[in-house]
């Protein structure tokens, strides 16, 4: 049997979960490029896949917030990865909301990475997918994107962008047959969480990207990572204002 | 998180001031570049069970994401790695190769970085060494920024102390290793009773040969005179080489149990199972099985909740094992403090190049107490000067009480390792230690 993918493009590969993902990817074989900020964790990265079984590991390094390069960059990819079944946009920053509040430039800064950064890709990708008439265009979003808190309202701002923009993609490329999957994890644990307390609802790297790669292979539409995160959010979501600023949530 | 601010036995704790979790080695590099964070220390899967991983009010440096793969040649099986690959990916990911881990402790959820920081030992000690000995060659990271390349012939000093160097050397990058080949993922196993201390011995220089691994279950209802010897080897005919998934028991929900209670009646229905329900004699068992017993319960200590256990594991010269371990049993049973688990093992005469190893030609036991505070750790003390005698010594991973002259007496070689200290990187444990050091 052929496996469900069998070439993907990940932007933002030596994040935690990406790197988990294409663990997963590797495994079955898959044809990779991988695109990262650093060349040397990239460098090692592809050596790991490679030996994990990945048919073969291509890496392009590139800053993402640097959008003009983006045009070049995905149509290099394309090439050398021929018709690719799936790309993962995997980038982004936790950033220091407080630090944030007060300084317009460091909340600029994170809005790039966040949203603008994956806006241009996925205009750029959206129309090779619909061209291309098949495939699965994924990007990581978050639980934070569901509702603004007081914590990290400027991540959740730029993930609720995010998950708008792949809403409204979703359905235009629907007719083409390009699924278009919105993964919001809840806290995970991963190097860019590391100053935060973990509690009991925290979720590793590995779990999340089994959950991903179940989901990338056939489902379209919104996945929580893992699934308990769905009906939270529900409750969060349906929670009045009154009740999440007592809370403190 | 717990395994930052506390031993795997619960009973040392330490928060960091800070923690860093780099995501590649040049993350690392320029963490450190920074030189704000004072004191460090590298952590991993936090299964040292005293102080050795914990650096209270000092900075943490979480290794777990430093875990790729870097080379393997499945012609001659050697393997180089990051330092926060765990046993458990080596294992999985190379026996389909026909290739395993010469030696393992007791569990599979460590780092190859942990591994070698405590020269860590498996059943197999007689055959292959400890984990130590099939090192080939290391990358460290110093404070300064440098990054060394060492093994037994370049900046074999470094090397040498960092092997069972509780990660006091600096910080262990990537490590390139001798894997062993493997035919199949059976094990044949070969179980015999023993109703005293002299048949134990008998029975082992009988079998030590013929054998690869060796362990002594210790009945602590017959004061751990009584008991198994459990003898295994790896199949010799080509069987399968592929680990099927098994699902593990997930315990996290109880952290921060109050009591020590589900931890004692596990080992009590563990025990009674040994005694009664296992039948002596051959037969046919798995890697994970006869090696890996609790990794089915990765987070099996949680059961001892807040009050925790003391495990002490010491080990005897050869010449010595057996008086001194019936002088240690019969101070166990005067003290009416309860042994939950009691396990033996012997260590063999091949030489790891680390100096700070806990590993002496001899006999070692490992034996579990529950936490009764100060009277426990009275009864510890006074096995202190029977190893202590004996010339034995105390095994560092597993300790967060031992007094720092007893270290200072039976690790001979603390000054050259003295020499190779980074000035920066520093754990409770060797807070602990150095006033004698």
């Amino acid at each position: 049997m052929k496996p469900p993918i069998q070439n993907a493009m990940v932007f933002g590969a030596t994040s935690a979960i990406a790197t988990a993902f294409c663990r997963i990817l590797a495994r079955h074989g898959v044809r990779l490029h991988l695109i990262g900020r650093e060349e040397d964790a990239l460098r090692n990265l592809a050596r790991d896949l490679e030996l994990r079984g990945a048919k073969s590991v291509a890496i392009s390094v590139a800053d993402l917030s640097e959008t003009g390069s983006h045009e070049q960059l995905v149509t290099e990819c394309w090439e050398s990865l021929g018709k690719p079944g799936l790309v993962l946009l995997a980038h982004g920053s936790l950033g220091a909301q407080t630090a944030c509040e007060t300084d317009w430039e460091q909340q600029r800064a994170q809005i790039q990475t966040n949203l603008l950064s994956h806006l241009s890709l996925l205009t750029i990708l959206a129309n090779k997918f619909e061209h291309q008439r098949s495939g699965c265009l994924a990007a990581i979003s978050s639980v934070a994107a569901d509702r603004g808190r007081a914590s990290n309202y400027i991540y959740g701002a730029a993930k609720a962008g995010l998950s708008s923009y792949l809403e409204g993609l979703r359905s235009r490329l629907a007719p083409a047959g390009v699924r278009v999957v919105d993964l919001r994890p809840g806290p995970v644990d991963t190097p860019m969480t590391a100053g935060l307390p973990k509690g009991p609802l925290w979720s590793n790297p590995e779990r999340v990207a089994r959950a991903m790669y179940r989901a990338l292979t056939h489902r379209n539409g919104t996945v929580y990572l893992p699934f308990y995160w769905r009906p939270i959010m529900w409750l969060v979501r349906m929670m009045p204002d009154v009740l999440i600023r007592k809370l403190g949530i | 998180m717990r395994r930052l601010t506390h031993g795997w036995a619960g009973i040392n704790h330490g928060s960091p001031h800070h923690v860093l979790a780099p995501a590649s080695v040049g993350d690392l590099q320029q963490m450190l570049a920074t030189g704000q964070h004072g004191s460090l220390l590298a952590c991993g899967l936090g299964r040292s069970y005293g102080d050795c991983a914990l650096n209270g009010n000092g900075t943490l440096i979480d290794c777990r994401f430093l875990n790729n793969f870097l080379s393997f040649d499945p012609d001659s099986g050697v393997l180089e790695c990051e330092a926060g690959v765990s046993l458990l990916e080596i294992n999985r990911l190379l026996t389909a190769a026909g290739w395993m881990l010469p030696v393992t402790p007791g569990t599979q959820f460590v780092t190859i970085g942990g591994a070698i920081a405590n020269d860590v030992h498996g059943k197999n000690h007689p055959q292959e060494g400890s984990f130590g000995t099939h090192i080939i060659a290391l990358k460290i990271a110093r404070s300064n920024g440098e990054v060394l390349e060492c093994s037994l012939e370049n900046n074999e000093a470094l090397f040498a102390a960092t092997i069972g160097g509780l990660g006091l050397t600096g910080l262990i990058l990537s490590a390139t290793l001798q894997l062993r080949p493997l035919k199949s993922l059976s094990m044949d196993v070969n179980r015999i009773p023993f109703d005293n201390l002299a048949e134990l011995f008998a029975l082992v220089s009988r079998h030590i040969d013929s054998w690869e691994y060796h362990t002594a279950w210790m009945d602590p209802a017959a004061g751990c005179r009584k008991g198994h010897y459990i003898l295994a080897n790896h199949a010799d005919e080509p069987g399968n080489l592929n680990w099927s998934e098994r699902r593990s028991i997930p315990l996290g929900f109880l952290a921060g149990l109050a009591s020590d209670l589900p931890g004692r009646l596990l080992m009590k229905a563990a025990n009674l199972w040994y005694r009664k329900g296992v039948r002596s004699g051959h037969r046919q068992g798995s890697i994970e099985s006869t090696l890996y017993p609790l990794d089915r319960i990765p987070d099996w200590n949680l059961l001892f909740g807040k009050p925790g256990f003391f495990q002490y594991q010491c080990v005897f010269p050869e010449a010595a094992a057996q008086a001194a371990l019936d002088e240690l049993l019969k101070v166990i049973d005067g003290s009416g403090q309860a042994v939950t688990l009691a396990v033996g093992k012997w260590f063999g005469t091949r030489s790891t190049p680390g100096l700070l190893s806990f590993p002496l030609p001899g006999f070692s036991i490992a034996l579990d107490f529950v936490n009764n505070g100060s009277e426990t750790r009275r009864l510890l003390d006074s096995l202190d000067s029977i190893v202590g005698d004996c010339n034995g010594r105390l095994y560092p991973a597993k300790d967060g009480r031992m007094p720092s002259a007893l270290f200072a007496d039976t690790y001979p070689e603390l000054e050259k390792f003295g020499q190779q200290l980074d000035p920066l990187f520093i754990s409770d444990f060797w807070k602990r230690m150095e006033q004698h050091t």
